[in-house]
């Protein structure tokens, strides 16, 4: 064994009580880590086996704005609507006006919706949502049938339409929209000929991102949100455990900092023969530095091994006390590998400067008594 | 005149921030679930799914001479620009009123349609008035294009979004005219539990502290029992079989699990600044066995190295605290103000106040003291004797000739010189 490991591996009770420290730093780590892990294992399983709702696809959550292409629609075995969306202005014959009132037209090729919008383009009939209707009435509008009464504006272009039908709050999407034919739609908006604003893929054989709609600039998204709002509820707590590591890392390298500098205290006699012997100062940091990387090794091993104990052991006691525990803790490279690193980190920052400190003390020392002699 | 180095009152510095910086912010993280559901009000949410909780409960009670305000509220977890947002379906007026809250831009039109902003999350995902948005639905699949409104700052929580209670109705799945919950602030509970009593509504009455009565409700202990199994199993259709409401479920059970976390938490941290605090001394007291070997050369004991030691540290400690304490401070507010700390799309506001940071600074100083006493009993161990010899060996090995000199590999410093 080399002169540097011996001195480095070298333990005392002052080592072993660091090293027990950096322990208790790093579990708090790896236990906080294991238990983040588990309740993002708990949400995925949740996300997997929970049904989420038809699933949206999009440009841009303004519907006005997004755009896909309409030879990119879904492959065959899949369910899905199509929908072309504007927002505009409703108008009665009396010039009385409703601004953002939101209109669709739907390509519904298996009549998923109920709504007979199996064809685009060859259905003329106009639906309103009842809720529109309400709100339009409270407005003072008259709402009449089959009658080419109303016009609606978008931008320069406007279309003069009849009301045919009424639909309900029953369906997925809200009853505050009107549904117009595909051919009103492109007089409003021509810009999207041929195009939709959105899709909502009901079922499918073919996983979404194989699906010829699903490149790189479309957002998708479930119609029920409540699991992807827990899953990105804890990618936030994973990102403030930068508390935590910060925390434990500081402490880590303080404990290192202290230990280096009381071992370089008690070790200054050995420094001075090694370097008599002609250890330069290289010599003297490597040293120091492989004990605090010595210490934190072993400190953040230990610690890791308590921290997943003490993850496990707070599920389990809760569960004792009769409290729900959501969480499983996870062993993984963020629970076992990434507090090791930290502390590694922490204790080679923190051990540098009593280590460079100590490859100093003797060259001062050894000039001192030179300058005494000089100076009588 | 100090026996330890000054330079250590940084060390104590950085151990005091670690409790004062951390302590408000995990306080902070226990009172979320209360924030969101009730703050300082109480709460009457539904006993389970299948009694429903009336909206037009909330007439009656605001008819109540101890009832100030009531607010029928449902809560729904959605994503708005890829971030977790909680929506808030509500009746404007009512909200505002309990929450003694504002707009503060832009005008709501119309009570039935419309989006208003919180402050903090406007400014968390970069929306503001008149941007359109998609919302979909929380645990029922529902679609909306919506626009926002207006901003309101708040009380308690400016992360939410909030909708007509019609569209949350559909977002959550609820019937015509159910809610999740009721809030009520009241300036009697008692009387308040009494009145709906009266009544035959069965909910569940939950205070700002987390205590729960069950009014006209015959939830036994199995009952109770079989939801926490189902909700721990993550078994949903279960959890539905058993009528459970998760509203309440997540205000008691929420709450005791944050607790159960948070406290072991805090008590971890007082460990990690006991652990720093003890190192830090440590190698402040044998920096300075030269000078206690010296001293106990003229006379001292070690009764009167560690009176010297505790004295040093007390004041030291003191001013660590003191200034850790105002450090910490700073730090969280810069934290909160910027909103870096984020759980389940709600900032955590952590809890400050003079009686938190006054015990911060008591217990670091007790903390520092205590470590202090430990090690300073360990260290003047030593036999004086024992530090007196050994300075004087260091005092030797410092005069000694170096070792080239001795091998007679070079000419002796002195001879050269002269």
């Amino acid at each position: 064994m080399s002169i540097v490991s011996k001195l480095s591996t070298k333990i005392n009770r002052r080592i072993f009580a660091t090293i027990l420290g950096i322990a208790f730093c790093v579990t708090y780590l790896a236990g906080t880590t294991a238990m983040v892990g588990g309740l993002h294992d708990t949400t995925e399983n949740l996300a997997s086996s929970f049904d989420q709702g038809p699933v949206l696809v999009y440009t841009d959550e303004d519907f006005a704005v997004s755009n896909i292409d309409g030879n990119l629609l879904p492959a065959e075995n899949t369910t899905f609507v199509a929908f072309t969306f504007a927002n505009v202005t409703f108008q009665d014959d009396n010039g009385h006006s409703a601004e953002n009132v939101y209109i669709i037209s739907i390509y519904d090729p298996q009549d998923t919706l109920g709504l007979n919008m199996t064809n685009e383009s060859s259905n003329n009939e106009i639906w309103i949502g009842s809720k529109l209707s309400q709100n339009l009435v409270e407005d003072e509008f008259n709402i009449v049938q089959d009658q080419p009464y109303y016009r609606l504006i978008n931008d320069i272009n406007s279309v003069r339409i009849s009301l045919h039908n009424e639909y309900s709050s029953g369906s997925i999407f809200p009853d505050d929209w009107l549904i117009i034919p595909r051919t009103n739609m492109d007089q409003l908006r021509p810009e999207m000929a041929g195009n939709y604003s959105f899709i909502m893929i009901v079922e499918s054989e073919i996983p979404l991102e194989e699906q010829p709609c699903c490149d790189s600039d479309i957002e998708t998204r479930q119609t029920s949100s409540v699991v992807g709002f827990f899953e990105r509820g804890i990618y936030q707590v994973e990102q403030d455990l930068w508390g935590i590591i910060l925390m434990s890392g500081l402490m880590t390298a303080l404990l290192v900092y202290c230990i280096i500098a009381i071992e370089t205290e008690y070790y200054a006699p050995t420094i001075k023969i090694l370097r008599g012997m002609g250890a330069n100062r290289n010599f003297v940091i490597k040293i120091f530095i492989y004990k605090a990387l010595f210490i934190t090794i072993v400190g953040g091993i230990l610690g890791v091994a308590l921290g997943m104990c003490a993850a496990f052991a707070i599920s389990s006691i809760s569960s004792l006390l009769g409290v729900v525990s959501f969480i499983t803790p996870a062993a993984d490279f963020n629970s076992v590998v990434l507090p090791v690193i930290i502390a590694i980190i922490s204790g080679l920052i923190g051990g540098f400067w009593p280590a460079i400190k100590a490859s100093r003390m003797f060259a001062v020392k050894r000039r001192t008594p030179s300058i005494k002699k000089e100076a009588a | 005149m100090f026996l330890l180095k000054k330079k250590n009152i940084a060390g104590l510095i950085l151990c005091t921030l670690v409790l004062s910086a951390s302590v408000p912010m995990l306080l902070g993280i226990e009172a979320t679930p209360g924030s969101v559901f009730g703050g300082d009000m109480v709460v009457l949410s539904q006993v389970d799914s299948s009694q429903s909780l009336d909206a037009s409960l909330v007439n009656e009670l605001k008819a109540q001479p101890n009832v100030e305000a009531a607010s029928a509220e449902i809560s729904c977890f959605t994503i708005i620009n890829n971030f977790p947002v909680v929506v808030r379906g509500v009746n404007l007026d009512d909200f505002l009123e309990i929450e003694n809250s504002n707009i503060i831009r832009g005008e709501v039109e119309d009570q039935d349609h419309f989006a208003v902003i919180g402050k903090k999350l406007a400014e968390n995902i970069g929306m503001d008035i008149g941007e359109r948005f998609l919302l979909t639905g929380s645990s029922s699949p529902a679609i909306y294009q919506m626009e926002i409104d207006a901003v309101y700052e708040s009380r308690y929580s400016e992360d939410e979004m909030l909708v007509p209670l019609e569209y949350a109705r559909k977002m959550a799945g609820l019937g015509d005219n159910s809610v999740l919950f009721i809030r009520v602030r009241t300036t009697n509970q008692a009387a308040l539990v009494e009145e709906l009593e009266e009544s035959d509504a069965p909910v569940i009455v939950t205070d700002s502290a987390g205590e729960i009565t069950p009014v006209n409700s015959e939830l036994t202990d199995e009952e109770l029992a079989l939801q926490q199994l189902a909700i721990q199993g993550m078994d949903l259709s279960s959890f539905k079989d058993s009528n459970g409401s998760y509203v309440s479920l997540f205000i008691q059970e929420g709450t005791n699990s944050i607790k159960i976390v948070v406290g072991t938490f805090i008590i971890l941290d007082g460990a990690l600044a006991f652990i720093g605090s003890a190192a830090i001394i440590s190698r402040a007291i044998i920096e300075r066995r030269n000078e206690m070997g010296i001293i106990s050369a003229i006379g001292a004991n070690r009764n009167h190295l560690r009176k010297m030691i505790i004295r040093d540290i007390l004041i030291f400690s003191t001013l660590a605290s003191l200034t850790g304490v105002i450090l910490g401070y700073v730090l969280i507010s810069i934290i909160e103000d910027q909103g870096w700390l984020l759980m389940f799309g709600e900032t955590v506001h952590p809890v400050i106040n003079p009686y938190i940071m006054g015990g911060i600074f008591a217990i670091s100083v007790i903390i520092q003291v205590l470590s202090g006493l430990v090690m300073g009993n360990m260290m003047t161990k030593a036999r004086p004797k024992s530090l007196m010899q050994e300075t004087e060996k260091m005092d030797r090995e410092d005069d000694a000739p170096e070792l080239d000199e001795v091998l007679g590999m070079k000419e002796p410093v002195a001879e050269v010189n002269a």
